[in-house]
């Protein structure tokens, strides 16, 4: 095959800029999207045919320059300086476009085939900037098109001039500083070693540039190759910096930052406008304290009170059809055919009957939530709180992804800069009510016990959570540096992102964790018929009996929720023999299984994720931490209501 | 602070103080680009009072 018959494009850009919602604007929703910085934190690619041609996209995840700092940036520069990209689409925000033009003129400085995607294009005409496309192309030698990605707006005219740019010669009009930086770039370029020239496959004024700006990578990979060479530049670093009494780490950098307000001033015209729109006096109200508080605390009730109603609701319409079946499912046959019928019929209902009806509506909150842009607020309101407990303020933004689920919200943990907030945060997530979690309190304690003690166990979540990560800060004191972060504006959630977005996390519960709900319900079906059950109920009643004071017969379940959550749930049906849970265990056990069944150790797909993100000893930890911190609580609830 | 464009000369507003000695939200009156920073970063920042515009 003729290679080109393939071309790479790579999406790069600003965080927040809009690139996963372009990759799934043109390859169909494939890739989580939000409206805040560090959504995506790895890189996703995919094949997609356009205009009979095959394209190989990829969505890199969001930095602010070529100088990383966390590891999803450092993902970002990797790919870019691999050079595997035939050409890259630089989505900017052009809401923000003199800032956002900073990482575009690093781009043009590596000398890869490049167009712009002029992205929120509409944002920035609200906010009054006209952008002069024309003069754009003449002083950069790149082509821009308006975009508006969440509608697909212009995006097929950027991916036309994608595929012509990747197939012909590139000629970028490349930033002209100052005559004193210009001379200390040429200075260096004489000395420039064929040991550099035929060891790096870089531009040789790109390499010279990060340099000088102090790029410790590449410092390193020059020192080793040359040490003369290195020795050399660091000195007219050092000259540059004097010459301009600037500290050698920023002179480079304000030079190219002049480059670009100048830039910008060449080719946009702004035009103020005065008073604040509805947007921005609801913005207003949420990031005053009170309003602030109000709104969060509002905001959260309302998600999983709206849950479990709606949940309640078409639970209620669907049990009678489902009862009715199951009970001529159960009258078919006899023996151990019998047994895995019922297994099977019990394994499909738990799913379309308690999982779905509680899931779909906190997923399509969550949804809406993540869109909006609420979240960075969040993260602002609650920093100064999280800092007292140990935590980073940017944690704010995976914990509360952890409400929706534990694997996605330990991967954003990347976006914590250092290793301690990292790892505090990875540990304290598996103690957030996933939507696994959360279907298990609105069903278990929603039903049985009412909204006091639901909210209840949330509120007690909370003060768990903050509780370890608090003793997990004293173990290892130190200084976090601050947040520093993005506040995007507040966005209308689009009514088809959302859809896309509720549909690909349903799928997942469709067709992975259905299909084992339905295996292990007939699994257990199995078990209990051979009496398998009753070996694993002895082996686990040290805590569900002695400790919990719960039932033998829960020890099944809490073994198979290891595996899915809701598991715990829907095999406790079936394990006790009965749907109505009431008749079975009194309110004390109900609270003290839901309570212990939110805290103890994380499931297979959140310890499988702690392994790929922070190694075995951290999943090890978290399994321990987590088990031993829900036997402490729930453990402690039963034997103080022993007493009563 | 460089990536978010907050450097020497930059006209800043300060919008709020988040409760509990938590970060302040700035905005960036060049691009309009909205930024909270904590205030052990912007504590080494040093910042004079201009005429409002």
């Amino acid at each position: 095959m003729n290679p080109r018959d393939e071309i790479v494009i790579a999406l790069a850009g600003q965080p927040n800029c809009g690139k996963s919602t372009l990759f799934n604007a043109v390859a169909g929703f494939k890739v989580n999207t939000g409206n805040f910085a560090g959504t995506t934190v790895s890189f996703t690619e995919t094949k997609v045919f356009f205009e009979g041609r095959t394209i190989r996209l990829i969505d890199l995840p969001g930095t602010y320059s070529i100088s990383s700092h966390d590891i999803a940036e450092k993902v970002a520069r990797d790919y870019l300086l691999s050079g595997n990209a035939d050409v890259i689409i630089n989505v900017v925000d052009t809401s923000l476009l003199s800032r956002s033009l900073e990482f575009t003129i690093q781009i043009l400085e590596m000398n890869i085939p490049m167009v712009i995607g002029l992205n929120m294009y509409d944002e920035a005409i609200r906010k009054g900037i006209e952008i002069d496309l024309a003069g754009l192309k003449t002083l950069t030698g790149t082509e821009a098109y308006p975009i508006i990605a969440v509608e697909g707006s212009g995006v097929h005219e950027l991916f036309e001039a994608a595929l012509r740019i990747a197939e012909s010669e590139f000629k970028p009009v490349k930033p002209v500083y100052d005559r004193d930086v210009e001379e200390c770039i040429a200075d260096i370029t004489k000395r420039y070693p064929p040991a550099l020239r035929s060891g790096l496959d870089l531009d040789e004024r790109f390499l010279i540039i990060r340099l000088l700006e102090m790029d410790e990578d590449f410092e390193k990979t020059v020192g080793k190759l040359d040490n003369d060479f290195l020795k050399y530049v660091l000195k007219k670093r050092q000259e540059l910096a004097e010459i301009h009494n600037w500290p050698e780490s920023g002179v480079f950098s304000s030079h190219r930052h002049a480059f670009v307000i100048d830039l910008f001033e060449q080719i946009a015209r702004v035009s103020r406008r005065d008073g604040m729109d509805l947007r921005e006096r609801i913005d207003h109200f949420i990031i005053n304290p009170a309003g602030g508080f109000t709104a969060i605390i509002g905001l959260l009730l309302f998600m999983f009170y709206t849950s479990f109603k709606l949940g309640d609701i078409i639970s209620g319409l669907i049990e009678a059809p489902l009862d009715a079946l199951g009970q001529s499912v159960r009258g078919m046959a006899g023996g151990l055919a019998s047994i895995m019928m019922s297994g099977l019929y019990d394994g499909m209902v738990a799913g379309a009957g308690i999982v779905l009806p509680y899931l779909i509506p906190l997923l399509i909150l969550m949804a809406i939530l993540e869109d909006s842009g609420l979240l960075p607020r969040i993260a602002f309101m609650v920093d100064g709180l999280l800092h007292r407990f140990g935590l980073h303020g940017k944690s704010a933004v995976p914990i509360i992804l952890g409400y929706g689920c534990n694997v996605p919200a330990i991967m954003a943990a990347r976006g914590l800069e250092y290793e301690r907030d990292r790892i505090i945060t990875m540990l304290i997530i598996p103690f957030i009510a996933c939507s696994a979690r959360t279907v298990i309190i609105l069903a278990l304690a929603g039903k049985y016990l009412g909204g006091v003690y639901t909210t209840l166990i949330y509120i007690g979540n909370i003060m768990v959570a903050l509780a370890v990560s608090f003793g997990l800060s004293r173990l290892h004191v130190d200084m976090a540096p601050g947040i520093i972060m993005d506040v995007p504006p507040l966005r209308r959630p689009y009514l088809h992102l959302v859809a896309n977005k509720v549909w690909w996390r349903l799928r997942e519960f469709l067709f992975f964790a259905w299909p084992v709900i339905v295996v292990s319900s007939v699994a257990l079906s199995i078990i209990s018929y051979i009496g398998v059950d009753r070996i694993i109920d002895t082996f686990l009643s040290p805590v569900t009996s002695t400790i919990l004071n719960l039932p033998e017969q829960t020890g099944i379940t809490l073994f198979l929720g290891i595996f899915r959550k809701e598991l715990t749930l829907l095999m406790l049906n079936q394990s006790l023999g009965t749907t109505n849970i009431a008749s079975i265990l009194s309110n004390v056990q109900i609270f003290v299984l839901v309570v212990f069944t939110v805290l103890y150790i994380p499931c297979v797909a959140t310890i499988s994720t702690l392994w790929k993100e922070g190694g075995w000893k951290i999943a090890l930890y978290s399994i321990i931490l987590n088990t031993s911190v829900a036997i402490i609580v729930a453990g402690s609830i039963a034997q103080i209501a022993k007493l009563f | 602070m460089d990536g978010f464009g907050l450097r020497e000369g930059k006209r800043i507003r300060l919008i709020m103080a988040a409760p509990f000695r938590g970060p302040l939200l700035l905005e960036d009156l060049g691009s309009g680009a909205r930024i909270m920073i904590g205030r052990g970063m912007a504590e080494t920042v040093e910042v004079s009072r201009c005429e409002s515009s």
